[in-house]
């Protein structure tokens, strides 16, 4: 038999001491990442962190709730165009983020309305379609600088001038962490549960009583509120912006994050925006690795081509893809789960 | 004794074809009424119509007086109506005890505001957590769940699966549950098992159970009352005395 | 100019159907809305642009290289990727398309580089025919008399021939075609295979147009797939109807309306079909009992 914990630890952050130590351990890692790592590489970091808010929402739409998005790059185009040209105008920093993140869900809402009928190939073209219409009207518009783009005013926090990386990493790390912490209330609570009973039998949901429509708008919508929050910091963390920017290539890329990671774990949208990201970014500048570099410079020169070189992070990003789908279907997160059971029963 | 559910003319046609024609009876509180039928009959159509799954083509349904017919199956579930189903339909990755917490979803209060309040003991979301988390245990315990209370739905074997859509279904505190062939795919023992169950289910919850069940045996030591169905009509209603011995019941379903 | 206009439409209107007509194959025998069609007709189309450029291969051995190189990615695709899943569900098996589609992409750059070619076909693009008092040009033309024959050839296959009649037999209920001695594995593949020949015919018929570049299928893919879905992705008729109304919408609307958002005006469509009809003009709903 199972033993019964008390009620309030099932649901409790932190479960108990270990998880506590274990908790300050990466917070202090965390914490300590921009002074160990060079300018590039805390810029790197940032957009890690970007990546990592948004397919924490992402994952509640495609992991908990079970619906398919390839538009979210729509919704970080709204975030971050939202923020700027509130910043710039009319009011600070933080609300244009949090503004910005509600305009994004309110488009999230109404493409969660269509979307409550549609499911596998038929969501998949709705959302795709909303997100390449999102990029083609921004792009379009002078008023949001049209295919040329726009840069974000400078950074101003509560009064603090934000200029370097640093100062950006800090700022991402913390709204990375508030927004992560909520992400896993969500989950645990009522309305995770209502999201997960969606995506195993909505019949069986609705005869229990969820309103099936309100919690699959409210998911599109909680997943797009994310999107927008993380293309708000995206915006600042680049420095400028164009339609460029948020292709449908962006929302595969998202998407593949998920896959990646994990979906439904909050430690997968971690894994997963993190190993993508790194992925997609290392791909492009493979021979600058050392021993990797020269040997696939050698395959090139010889099989390939050394000028369609830095086109070789798709392919490995299609790669990942595959043999994770193939061989590990929970993830890096399943990998990771692995090696946390081998170490609690080692050495056995 | 009043009557809790009321079914008048119910009618329920799928393009050309008629599932359900004309159906009226009523259901008193406390009662166990169920309904029997071959195969295609139109069993599992009336309880889709009763839940609101099904659009009710003529006819009307009433639930404690309230008038339900074209509700939404959540509007039902609220207005005290919960039922099973007859091909299992759980929440297969999610443990037992998240599928018995989902029956508790309409008595819950957390929302998006007041989420954060879950992270302090004292919190409002906490404290609703915590409330429904012992309703819920007091259901594991009555139906012996509780060494699967953390595992899988869909790893389960089906008998224990069957128990936990029927937790899930009491979960909820309906005044009417609807059981969709609960006795199908169990073994003898099981089947026992489950008679006792419902017999002590009525007894704790004070609620009044509807089942659709092909088993005789198991219907007759069970019910107050028996509706015969056969293409879609309702052959008689009474006990199960009467229901047994009628003729037609024999011709078209006992054999 | 609207005959012009419609008639610049249905030559659109028959590269989408094809990839339309493609995809929905394989949806209907295996439930995978495949995203790497277009990359795979991309990678066919390359195949042919070596055997021409490089080797100096004559057209016609070229063009039926790409196809048979084209229908052994399909049974590639099929064998040792998506029936390796091991959890296939919708999603998963969408997402590993994806991927497939990705990696084709970083291969192909990698290889033959961004940047564009030429792939020099015997058809040309600028004489023209005329006929009903329209101008079309001779590629055009081509491309719509080997759509509508491919599509021809693939209707007589589901009709007449015993493996069409095996493919359905699959798509309907793989669990009663395997009882019933069907190698239902191999059907599967083969129309995968089929699926990727038709893709690889269209690559071909669209490089001279747009240019030979990695890029090339993307556009075309999606309008295609949308194209599928607006006419009901299980219908194969409905799909190419799909495809001919979004091509010739498109271009009218082009002209008379927009330019600058011709390109998004088929997924507005779309949005706006799938709330009315969840499944596509000419699709059929199914619901799940309980």
């Amino acid at each position: 038999m199972d033993k019964r914990i008390s009620y309030f630890e099932d649901i409790s952050l932190l479960k108990d001491n270990s998880v506590v130590g274990w908790s300050f351990f990466w917070l202090l890692l965390f914490g300590l990442v921009p002074f160990v790592l060079a300018e590039y590489q805390v810029f790197i970091a940032n957009l890690v962190l970007v990546n990592v808010i948004i397919v924490l929402g992402l994952n509640v739409l495609i992991g908990n709730t079970g619906q398919i998005s390839l538009g979210h790059g729509g919704f970080v185009a709204i975030g971050a165009y939202m923020t700027i040209i509130l910043d710039e105008q009319w009011l600070p920093f933080l609300p244009s983020l949090i503004l910005a993140g509600f305009v994004a869900a309110l488009f999230g809402f109404l493409l969660g309305i269509p979307a409550l009928k549609l499911e596998g190939p038929y969501l998949a073209v709705a959302t795709l379609g909303f997100g390449l219409a999102i990029t083609t009207i921004i792009g379009r518009m002078p008023f949001f600088g049209g295919h040329m783009g726009i840069m974000p005013p400078p950074l101003k926090v509560l009064g603090m001038e934000m200029t370097t990386n640093m100062d950006f990493y800090y700022l991402c790390l913390i709204i990375a962490l508030l927004i992560g912490v909520f992400a896993r209330l969500l989950i645990k609570s009522k309305i995770g549960r209502a999201f997960s009973a969606i995506r195993d039998s909505d019949i069986a949901a609705s005869a229990l009583g969820v309103n099936v429509v309100r919690y699959k708008t409210m998911s599109f919508a909680f997943s797009a509120f994310y999107a927008g929050i993380g293309g708000g910091l995206w915006a600042y963390v680049l420095g400028f912006i164009s339609p460029g920017n948020f292709t449908p290539v962006l929302s595969i890329l998202l998407l593949s994050m998920v896959v990646v990671g994990g979906s439904g774990s909050i430690t997968g949208s971690v894994l997963g925006a993190t190993a993508i990201t790194l992925l997609n970014l290392q791909g492009e500048k493979i021979q600058e690795l050392p021993l990797i570099g020269p040997f696939f410079e050698w395959v090139s020169a010889n099989y390939m081509s050394i000028s369609g070189l830095p086109n070789i992070n798709f392919l490995f990003m299609g790669l990942t893809v595959i043999l994770i789908i193939l061989f590990e279907p929970l993830g890096l997160f399943g990998i990771w789960l692995r090696i946390k059971i081998y170490f609690k029963t080692w050495p056995f | 004794m009043s009557t809790v559910l009321q079914l008048k003319g119910v009618t329920k046609r799928f393009g050309g074809l008629l599932a359900v024609e004309d159906v009226c009876f009523e259901v008193q509180k406390g009662e166990v009424f169920s309904i029997i039928g071959p195969n295609g009959a139109g069993k599992s159509t009336l309880f889709n119509c009763i839940n609101g799954l099904y659009k009710v083509s003529e006819g009307s349904v009433w639930l404690n007086g309230e008038d339900i017919t074209g509700c939404k199956p959540h509007l039902v579930a609220q207005k005290g109506l919960s039922r099973t189903f007859q091909n299992l339909e759980l929440f297969g990755k999610m443990t037992t005890m998240e599928n018995l917490m989902l029956g508790r979803h309409l008595y819950m209060k957390t929302n998006l505001w007041n989420l954060p309040s879950m992270l302090w003991k004292k919190g409002l979301a906490a404290r609703d957590e915590i409330t429904h988390r012992k309703k819920v245990e007091e259901i594991i315990d009555l139906l012996d769940l509780q060494s699967v209370r953390n595992r899988y739905a869909s790893e389960l074997p089906y008998g224990r699966q069957k128990m936990v859509e029927l937790g899930r279904a009491l979960a909820s505190e309906p005044s009417v549950l609807l059981l969709d062939e609960p006795a199908a795919g169990l073994n003898l023992e099981e089947k026992d098992e489950l008679i006792f169950w419902i017999n002590d289910i009525k007894r704790l919850f004070d609620i009044t159970i509807l089942i659709i069940e092909h088993n005789m045996r198991l219907v007759t030591s069970i019910s107050d009352r028996i509706m015969a169905l056969n293409f879609g009509k309702s052959i008689v209603t009474g006990t199960p005395d009467v229901v047994t011995k009628h003729p037609e019941v024999i011709k078209a379903y006992l054999g | 100019m609207i005959g012009q206009l419609i008639m610049t439409g249905i030559v659109a209107g028959s590269i989408y159907a094809l990839i339309a007509l493609a995809m929905s194959l394989t949806y209907k025998s295996s439930e995978v809305a495949n995203f790497a069609q277009g990359e795979m007709a991309m990678f066919s189309t390359y195949v042919a642009f070596v055997m021409l450029a490089t080797y100096q291969l004559p057209f016609w051995v070229a063009f039926i290289g790409s196809l048979l190189f084209a229908f052994l990615l399909g049974l590639f695709l099929h064998f040792a990727i998506i029936r390796r899943a091991k959890n296939p569900n919708v999603l998963n098996l969408l997402i590993i398309t994806l991927g497939f589609q990705i990696f084709l992409y970083g291969l192909v750059g990698w290889k033959w580089g961004s940047e564009q070619r030429v792939l020099k076909i015997p058809i040309s693009q600028t004489e023209t025919v005329e006929f009903a008092g329209l101008t079309i040009s001779q590629l055009n033309l081509a491309t719509i008399l080997i759509a509508v024959l491919l599509m021809a050839s693939i209707y007589i296959l589901l009709r007449f021939t015993k493996l069409g009649l095996a493919i359905k037999a699959t798509q309907q209920n793989q669990t009663a075609a395997k009882i019933n001695g069907i190698p239902t594995k191999w059907i599967v593949a083969i129309t995968f295979g089929i699926s990727s020949v038709i893709g690889a015919v269209a690559g071909v018929l669209m490089a001279p147009i747009t240019t030979l570049d990695p890029n090339m299928m993307i556009e075309p893919m999606l309008k295609g797939f949308a194209a599928a879905v607006l006419g009901g992705f299980n219908n194969l008729a409905g799909v190419v109807a799909g495809a001919f109304i979004l091509g010739i919408v498109e271009n009218l609307f082009g002209f008379y309306v927009s330019t600058e958002f011709k390109s998004i005006v088929a997924f507005l469509i779309i949005v706006i079909v799938l709330y009315f009809k969840p499944s596509g003009l000419f699709g059929t709903h199914f619901t799940r009992k309980v």
